[in-house]
């Protein structure tokens, strides 16, 4: 099975979905490589190259380089999904999500609610986020938390390059809007993909490891954290679980439930201020539904709250390293 | 005097790096080839490793609950007397990791490849030489369910090991679901390697395919083996098992299907239900997977060949009184010359939870 980057398979998902399926389009900033401009249209493919190769391949009519407009890209993406097609829109920075949280929330996230169920909205929105890049405080941020207490979004965030592929696909041919949100941090990680398509339904945990002394929740660029942390726990003969639940909505409850009754020891791994973030919300699962099977207090290992720092000193310290990982761990025991 | 390294193995490509769960042996014993030496951990499965060289056991390099990469020195073995200080010279010697792959001679790696034929796109892993031996999965598997036999026979055999039609990293086009179809396109990729005249070995609905290429296609099939067979007389068929799989949403789903095939429950990992999970999550797998299902409960393949069993050569069969899935074979109803053995220690993955005694049954036939 061949290795590629998380990178390379996202853009197989997209390249594989648009040629099963006319209906599938592209749009977004530079997504084509910058028509219009004086570049080699098709050279750049977005500002991470994950959209590289589609514009020569499928053309202008099915991928769209659009004004620097979110409002306008969201909002136009979520009114062909109503009439019919697939549109993948791409949000650059997760960042510029306040400039179309209108067509996010109030529209896209509605309309099967509001229509009786007779609109059905397969619109995909593609974005990244994460610190750690030196980007600075407006194209650092993580905004999962925001985007996973409004109903009738879906929302993703794939770990690896196998899962990126998996739930991309899956993404495109779910009938409700999603947010597929990308971790920077893990463009250039690579791992065995299939070259077929497959899906991986949203709700499902992956259980990466499987230990009986604690469990460790992570999400999105956490999750290999989380496991480096696993392997410094395991040289101490601390053996624990790792879960990522790939979706933030659906939540895969039962899971981490089940774990938590088998382990006894909850610690959330969340790139987020602390204040209404998955770690607060997981943990409060785990109060509300597990207390009796809790030995030690929940762990949650998430940002400070404050904007992301742009100092590089203060960026890594902002981001829950594996050594903060480790540590709540070993306070649970 | 001589000193040898215990190693940790490399059991299928997957395998990166091994747990050691416990030494069976300790540290002064004397060690016969072939005795056991530790349980092994793997992503995939808990094995035995085996002692390759006699001698013995100088030192225990890597204990209990220690994470080892392929290669790695985990054990010394001496053969007569050997200073503590040239043992301690060799450990230090010995590199961290080792790439088994290259060092282990050509032919001996295990090889993957695409191959086209008969109009079908074919996943094969190939590897050793000598007699050709084709080992086909069961129903929902993948080549990589050999990994022990391949591993153990691959120094004497040229091992040929396909994902069926539907399966592993094979074409999903299963046509109708036969065990024609299916013997058809195995038969016109092993013309395709040039291969005749092959030991056949086959588990499950593997096993039945095996019996219909060697009626449909006896120039390439010399000799029979049939581990846990579908479709011999005596035998039945679970259909919890198959539904579950082609019904499996979820991992979970796939996992209490994977617990149907074992009797100890311990042998399916989660890295085995995700294998599994991946492999039918692929865009037509559990329709191709369904086909096959239809056809194994609604036509007449089992009872056709049934009616041609003593047309077969002479097969050597590995049953299991444990086995949930095809239980065991009426031994009065097979052919002269045909042997049955029973294995108690596994259940319907007796080349997986036993596979030293199912591999010195199959190294008979070489």
């Amino acid at each position: 099975m061949a290795r590629i980057s998380y990178r390379k398979a996202i853009n197989q998902a997209l390249e594989q979905e648009m040629a099963r399926d006319p209906n599938v389009i592209l749009m977004g900033i530079d997504v084509g490589g910058g028509s219009g401009g004086s570049g080699d249209v098709g050279s750049v493919g977005g500002v991470m190259g994950v959209t590289k190769g589609l514009y020569p391949r499928f053309g202008p009519d099915r991928v769209i380089d659009t004004p620097i407009s979110e409002s306008a890209i969201i909002g136009a993406a979520a009114g062909a999904a109503v009439t019919g097609m697939r549109p993948v829109a791409e949000l650059m920075f997760v960042d510029f999500l306040g400039v179309c949280l209108d067509q996010i929330y109030n529209q896209a996230a509605k309309f099967r609610y509001m229509f009786g169920g007779k609109a059905r909205t397969p619109l995909v929105i593609r974005t990244m986020g994460g610190a750690g890049m030196r980007a600075g405080a407006q194209h650092s941020q993580m905004l999962h938390p925001i985007l996973t207490m409004i109903p009738g979004l879906k929302v993703v965030m794939p770990s690896s390059p196998y899962d990126a592929k998996g739930l991309l696909i899956r993404a495109i041919r779910d009938d409700d809007p999603v947010v597929f949100l990308e971790s920077k941090a893990l463009y250039d990680m690579k791992g065995e993909v299939p070259e077929e398509a497959y899906e991986i339904p949203f709700g499902e945990a992956n259980w990466l490891r499987e230990g009986p002394d604690a469990t460790i929740v992570a999400f999105g660029a956490m999750v290999p954290r989380a496991m480096q942390a696993a392997d410094a726990l395991a040289k101490d003969g601390v053996r624990v679980t790792v879960l990522d639940p790939r979706t933030t909505s659906p939540l895969d409850e039962d899971a981490i439930l089940e774990s938590v009754e088998d382990t006894g020891r909850l610690i959330v791994v969340d790139e987020s201020p602390p204040r209404c973030s998955l770690a607060a919300d997981v943990a409060a699962l785990a109060a509300s539904r597990a207390f009796g099977a809790l030995k030690a207090p929940v762990g949650m290992v998430t940002c400070p709250h404050t904007p992301v720092p742009f100092a590089p000193n203060l960026e890594d310290a902002y981001m829950p390293s594996v050594e903060r990982i480790v540590a709540a761990v070993q306070a649970t025991l | 005097m001589t000193i040898k390294a215990i190693r940790m193995p490399k059991w299928g490509l997957a395998m990166e790096e091994g747990t050691i769960i416990e030494w069976i042996v300790q540290e002064g014993d004397d060690i016969a080839e072939g005795d056991e030496l530790m349980d092994i951990e793997t992503t995939k499965i808990t094995n035995v490793l085996e002692a390759t060289n006699s001698g013995r056991l100088a030192r225990i390099v890597a204990g209990a609950g220690e994470v080892m990469p392929v290669g790695a020195l985990i054990g010394v073995l001496t053969e007569g007397e050997v200073p503590e200080a040239e043992i301690d010279a060799f450990i230090a010697a010995s590199p961290a990791t080792v790439v088994e792959e290259d060092e282990a001679g050509e032919g001996d790696a295990l090889a993957v490849e695409t191959i086209e034929a008969g109009g079908r796109r074919l996943n094969v892993a190939t590897a050793g030489s000598g007699r050709p031996l084709v080992l086909i999965h069961g129903f929902s598997g993948d080549f990589n369910n050999w990994l022990f036999t391949i591993e153990d026979l691959k120094g004497s055999a040229r091992i040929v090991a396909p994902d069926l039609p539907g399966h592993g990293a094979s074409e999903k086009d299963v046509g109708d679901g036969s065990l024609g179809e299916m013997s058809d396109a195995l038969a016109a990729m092993l013309r395709h390697m040039d291969i005749a005249d092959a030991v056949v070995v086959g588990h499950s609905l593997g096993a039945a395919v095996a019996m219909c290429m060697a009626l449909d296609h006896p120039a390439l099939v010399a000799r029979l083996g049939l581990v846990c067979p579908a479709g011999l007389p005596g035998g039945t068929l679970n259909d919890d098992f198959l539904r579950a799989i082609v019904e499996a949403e979820k991992t979970r789903d796939v996992k209490k299907a994977l617990l149907l095939l074992v009797r100890d429950p311990d042998t399916v990992s989660r890295d085995m239900v995700d294998g599994v999970t991946r492999a039918i999550r692929l865009d037509g797998a559990q329709a191709a997977l369904g086909r096959i299902r239809a056809r194994m409960l609604e036509g007449d393949d089992f009872a056709d060949l049934q009616a041609r069993l003593k047309d077969l050569p002479p097969a050597v069969v590995i049953a299991s009184p444990h086995d949930a899935i095809v239980g065991t074979p009426d031994a009065g109803a097979l052919p002269a010359g045909w042997t049955l053995h029973h294995i108690d220690a596994a259940g319907h993955l007796p080349h997986l939870e036993a596979a030293a005694e199912v591999n010195a049954l199959l190294r008979e036939l070489l």
